[in-house]
């Protein structure tokens, strides 16, 4: 648990004084500053290209800023500015320009225009044609319905059991094969001859249900099987892997598919033997990260949602540099995506325009029906309901071309997909209600509104508050603002790192790609129980007592596990609370051998304090173990950063760095380093000054 | 850029193995265009299957040399006599695991045998797909291994009639061992297949346009301090036009085929089906999409049922019948007849096909080869079975009959490998083309 002790607080008086000190102190301190600091810290402390390029802000209390002053500045002459004079500068910097409250002020704010990020793209490219199909809901239960029979194909009376299956992991057999069992004693079918010759001698099993990725990218789906079988993966027409015909005993099978990490799509596998070898079968992926696994039962659920079109261009990375994405710029490579997108949708819609128009090629209202559907679908993806100048340029110009019913759709929605008025949402002009529905719908879940979000636009409900507000509700209860917020974590928390990081295998020859994956799994388990069970407290990401293991989790880090899957395990006090000491984290947040205070200091500064870090000098390399074996990872960091100029960043991260020296590479606990007792001792400065010790566990 | 495409037509092409790449549609795709005209010779191969055996009265000629009879079956091919080559004792010679249709099927081309597997057909041992490539893919490979020879294609597989299903008896064609390759059998499919791009090209064409002029009226819309963001991006749009537009020559030959609209996939549309795929192969063959292309009616086994002919039970059936029932046999010489009546449909329409650029015939650049899984229908022979070439030859002396002793189809695919420049020592099982190319 962090515990904070305040022990002392005198310079709460010393700011209290500062904040309402006379004009004239300001005035001083401006003057100084005109005199000794600005030539190099620019007029306005922006920082001069020649001198100090970085604008003059940071995280430093203001009596850390004085003593910088008074110690170092100006630069090669610190004596020129002491004593009062550094006070009064010192507040004037820190007023004007330095604290976070003037960063503040100094900002001009306003909104940015900006282009749909890519994963806002995506999201509501499966939306805006998903309007068109059945709505998905994701249950709470978990696997896949499987169906077995004692016949090759799906046949009632051969029917042999139903139930739901955690996983297909069934290398030494699948269940309720049982050629002497139960399976010879099954009635057989009427015509004796064809039941001798064909039914008796298969077994057949069909999984059904849905499948929910927990990355974005291309997975490779790979089923091992001797046996015959075929899979569909979200597309409901054409077989992923068919593999109907065996040919020889090729036991692996891969196929590579594109999925949207939260989305959930359709699989079905068919598994026969025939006539009657033993029938075995497993169900792995291959996520983007690299890890390989049987797909788990996390990932399954045993309802099967409707097909949804996924756009698998590549993309640019989208500009993260203030910690999360934002399309704040355009690019060649990023119009070309958005191009192949745009084909790759055309031709998915032109494949399908008669099911989503709802009718068929030959009725008679066909064509009219075809227009609506075409008017409907450049509504949604506008978020607003066109003028009719704009569907005679969307819509109807090209439903009059002398094209075939096919190039017209894909003209439309090539034209509405790079349309300006999809790609930056801002730019098209909504009526309020349907303003606020496009925010929402941005916000929440990333993506466009929903029907019933889109009615209420329409009906210009939204402009009342309460509306809004059951709107919010409703929509912060869907599993997509669910993902959403997970994929907020990941990325807040850095949790790909340890995904990242190799560790030695000579010293922990168990820390492999399976356990990763199931620490992320532990991970996410324990995020979803502090945000979305009561009594959903955010001060338990800092404060839990429990870690979610399983097995193999268990078995690395010493943790007694009775039951099988994943449990919530409660651990001492002095061993885990709260994110921060996840082992996923920590392992992440270390090198391959050793911990890393540096990185774990920088973590916690700015990700969960907010700090301001500079970027490091790009010269320094961290000093490994051998530079002197005796030392401690503690010792040498503490060695490598005593310098003035490195302490400016590295009293704060140093400290905080430390307080986590308990946690190995692997993030495993530990109390002695190089038969040293850990020392984790360490204090932490707040903005106010104050000086905290940090703690974790009792 | 250009193997994306290459690859996403290959994956498509590869039918039940075929992996999905739903990410390789793309913008570079549309930009394929038929590439210069290669100035020198062509050589190109079409083999054409149809299935369950020939007749032996109707069919073989009785004289050898070129004094050969063109009987009831070959009457169609009377106009092409001096280019026409028909061989007697070519003989599939691949035994181990499947039926005689499954081998006479999956091990044609191949040259190979069948690996073990589930498909369960007649009393033999089960089976599953050949154990190695097809010669007209493995010609290909060598085609398209050459700056020079190299197509966007590569080959076109042309099904007519091949029932959605995929095991031995319905594939000919494999990419590799355990990679049978899926005929294409919808002609509208074909047609997107081989002229969609241009069609997608056109349509992106058209939209960017529009999109230009959409992005011009909302950069009014936006904050001064934001335009840049949409100037930005109206210029990479033009970009993209110059790209794709600022190719003057044309982007094929000849027109496309205009196929007849809603020709349903029938066995009575048949005949209807066949003129599409074969003016879809010529056109093909015209715009130098492609050297290699094979077609491929019904599969082994088939039971097209031609009542055009008025023949109203299933071919397969008929071709059970013993040879003394004069009526099957009656039927079946009709039913083969019709097929012939492709061939030449296939090789007038190459005949009178100019080389692009040239006053060449196109016929004289190609070699067509008709066969069948079996020898005879009933006795499910793997021998003796029927071999016909029209074209110009390559090498081989045309318009005559001639006959051979068991001599391998190994040995044949290895002659017409020869003879499209694949200096091959051997192909599929070794053991079978041990004496080289067969010497015709």
């Amino acid at each position: 648990m962090l515990q904070i002790q305040v022990r002392v607080a005198p310079l709460f008086l010393v700011i209290s004084l500062l904040l309402s000190c006379p004009i004239h102190a300001q005035e001083k301190g401006a003057e100084i500053y005109r005199a000794q600091c600005a030539a190099c810290h620019g007029n306005n402390a922006e920082g001069n290209p020649e001198h100090f390029s970085d604008p003059l802000r940071g995280d430093l209390a203001l009596s850390e800023l004085e003593d910088l002053i008074v110690k170092t500045m100006p630069d090669e002459h610190p004596e020129l500015c002491i004593g009062n004079d550094a006070k009064l500068v010192a507040a004037f910097v820190y007023n004007q320009f330095y604290s976070p409250q003037a960063q503040r002020r100094l900002v001009d704010s306003r909104i940015e225009l900006s282009r749909l990020t890519v994963r806002q793209f995506r999201e509501s490219i499966v939306d805006l044609l998903g309007a068109f199909g059945d709505e998905v809901s994701v249950p709470d239960s978990r696997g896949l319905e499987a169906n077995y029979f004692g016949s090759r194909n799906w046949t009632e009376k051969r029917r042999l059991a139903s139930q739901t299956d955690k996983s297909i992991d069934f290398g030494e057999g699948v269940p309720h094969f049982d050629p002497t069992g139960k399976y010879e004693s099954l009635k057989p079918d009427e015509n004796p001859k064809k039941d001798a010759n064909r039914m008796n001698q298969g077994f057949s099993v069909f999984w059904r249900g849905g499948l929910i990725p927990v990355e974005t990218g291309h997975h490779e789906i790979i089923v091992e099987s001797k046996n015959g079988f075929s899979l569909h993966i979200n597309d409901q027409k054409n077989l992923l892997i068919d593999r109907r015909v065996r040919s020889d005993d090729v036991v692996e099978h891969r196929a590579s598919i594109f999925l949207i990490g939260g989305r959930p799509v359709g699989l079905s596998l068919y598994l026969f033997s025939y006539p009657r070898p033993p029938a075995k079968i497993r169900l792995l992926w291959k996520r983007p990260s690299g890890i390989v696994e049987v797909i788990p039962k996390s990932s399954l659920i045993p309802v099967t949602p409707p097909e949804i079109c996924i756009c698998s261009a590549v993309f640019p990375a989208d500009d993260a540099s203030d910690g999360y994405e934002r399309g704040i710029s355009v690019s060649k490579q990023w119009d070309r995506a958005t191009t192949d997108a745009a084909i790759e949708t055309a031709e998915w819609v032109s494949e399908r325009m008669w099911r989503l128009a709802g009718t068929r090629e030959n009725d008679k209202d066909a064509a009219a029906k075809l227009r609506r559907f075409c008017y409907q679908f450049v509504d949604r993806a506008f978020a607003t309901r066109l003028s009719e100048d704009e569907r005679q340029f969307f819509v109807d110009r090209h439903l009059d071309q002398e094209l075939s019913k096919k190039n017209q759709l894909k003209r439309i929605v090539l034209l509405t997909l790079k349309s300006p008025r999809f790609l930056y949402p801002a730019i098209q002009n909504r009526q309020r209600s349907e303003e606020i529905a496009r925010q929402l719908a941005l916000t929440i879940w990333d993506s466009l509104p929903d029907e019933k979000l889109s009615q209420l636009a329409a009906q210009g409900e939204l402009v009342d508050p309460k509306i809004v507000e059951r709107e919010t509700q409703r929509m912060v209860r869907d599993w997509r603002s669910k993902q959403k917020v997970k994929m907020f974590f990941l990325s807040w928390l850095k949790s790909d790192r340890a995904a990242d990081s190799a560790k030695d295998k000579s010293i922990f020859p168990d820390f492999d790609d399976q356990l990763v994956a199931d620490l992320q799994t532990s991970l996410v388990l324990y995020l979803n129980d502090v945000v979305w069970t009561e009594p959903s407290d955010y001060r338990d990401l800092f404060l839990a007592d429990y870690l979610y293991v399983n097995q193999r989790i268990g078995e690395f880090y010493g943790i007694p596990v009775s039951s099988e899957g994943f449990s919530k395990v409660r651990l001492p006090l002095d061993k885990r609370s709260g994110i921060v000491t996840h082992p996923l984290l920590l392992s992440g947040l270390a090198y391959h051998k050793e911990s890393s205070p540096i990185h774990r200091g920088v973590f916690i500064a700015r990700q969960l304090l907010g700090a301001n870090l500079r970027q490091p000098p790009d010269d320094v390399k961290p000093l490994t173990e051998e530079f002197n074996l005796k030392m401690t990872t503690r010792e040498r960091v503490e060695h490598q950063t005593k310098e003035t100029a490195c302490m400016s960043c590295h009293k704060l991260i140093n400290p905080l760095g430390f307080s986590l020296e308990n946690y190995d590479a692997v993030g495993r606990y530990r109390t002695h380093e190089k038969s040293k007792p850990i020392d984790v001792a360490s204090v932490y400065k707040t903005q106010e000054g104050n000086e905290v010790e940090i703690r974790w566990g009792s | 850029m250009k193997t994306n495409i290459y690859r996403r037509e290959f994956l498509r092409g590869a039918g039940s193995f075929a992996l999905a790449f739903p990410g390789l549609s793309s913008w570079c795709g549309l930009n394929w265009a038929i590439p210069d005209f290669q100035p020198g010779e062509k050589k190109r191969l079409v083999v054409m299957f149809s299935p369950n055996g020939m007749v032996r009265d109707g069919f073989w000629p009785k004289t050898e040399g070129p004094d050969f009879e063109m009987d009831q079956v070959l009457k169609p091919l009377e106009s092409l006599r001096e280019k026409t080559l028909v061989i007697h004792g070519i003989c599939n010679k691949v035994r181990g695991d499947g039926d005689n249709h499954m081998r006479g099927m999956s091990c044609l081309l191949t040259g190979n045998e069948l690996f073990p597997g589930n498909i369960q057909g007649g009393s033999h041992k089960p089976a599953g797909w050949a154990k190695g490539i097809s010669i007209d893919q493995e010609i290909k490979n060598f085609l398209q291994a050459n700056e020079a020879t190299r197509t966007r294609f590569g080959t076109l597989e042309f099904g007519v009639r091949v029932p959605n299903k995929a095991d031995p008896w319905t594939r000919m064609v494999y990419a590799g061992p355990n990679q049978p390759v899926a005929p294409i059998t919808d002609p509208y499919r074909m047609y997107e297949k081989m002229y969609g791009n241009v069609k997608d090209r056109e349509n992106l064409m058209s939209v960017l346009n529009l999109v230009r002029e959409d992005i011009e009226l909302s950069g009014a819309r936006v904050d001064v301090r934001d335009r840049h963001l949409l100037e930005a991006h109206g210029e990479y749009i033009g970009q993209m036009e110059q790209e794709l537009g600022n190719k003057e020559k044309p982007t094929y030959f000849v027109a496309p085929t205009e196929l007849p609209k809603n020709v349903r996939d029938a066995d009575e549309n048949m005949p209807e089906l066949s003129k599409m795929q074969i003016d879809l192969l010529v056109n093909g063959f015209a715009n130098d999409l492609n050297r290699i292309s094979t077609l491929q009616f019904t599969q082994s086994v088939g039971q097209s049922k031609m009542k055009w002919l008025e023949i109203n039970e299933g071919h397969h059936t008929l071709s059970h019948d013993p040879d003394k029932k004069q009526e099957s046999q009656d039927k079946l010489r009709r039913i083969n007849t019709w097929y012939c009546e492709q061939l030449a449909y296939l090789c007038k329409k190459l005949e009178q096909t100019k080389e692009p650029g040239t006053n060449q015939s196109m016929l004289d650049n190609t070699l067509v080869v008709w066969t069948n899984e079996l020898g005879h229908g009933n006795s499910h022979t793997l021998d003796n079975l029927p071999m016909v070439l029209v074209g110009g030859g390559f090498g081989f002396e045309m318009g005559r009959f001639t006959k051979v002793k068991n001599v391998t189809t190994s040995r044949l695919w290895l002659a017409i490998a020869h003879a499209m420049g694949h200096q091959i020592d051997s192909f599929g099982l070794a053991d079978l083309c041990s004496e080289g190319p067969v010497k015709l």
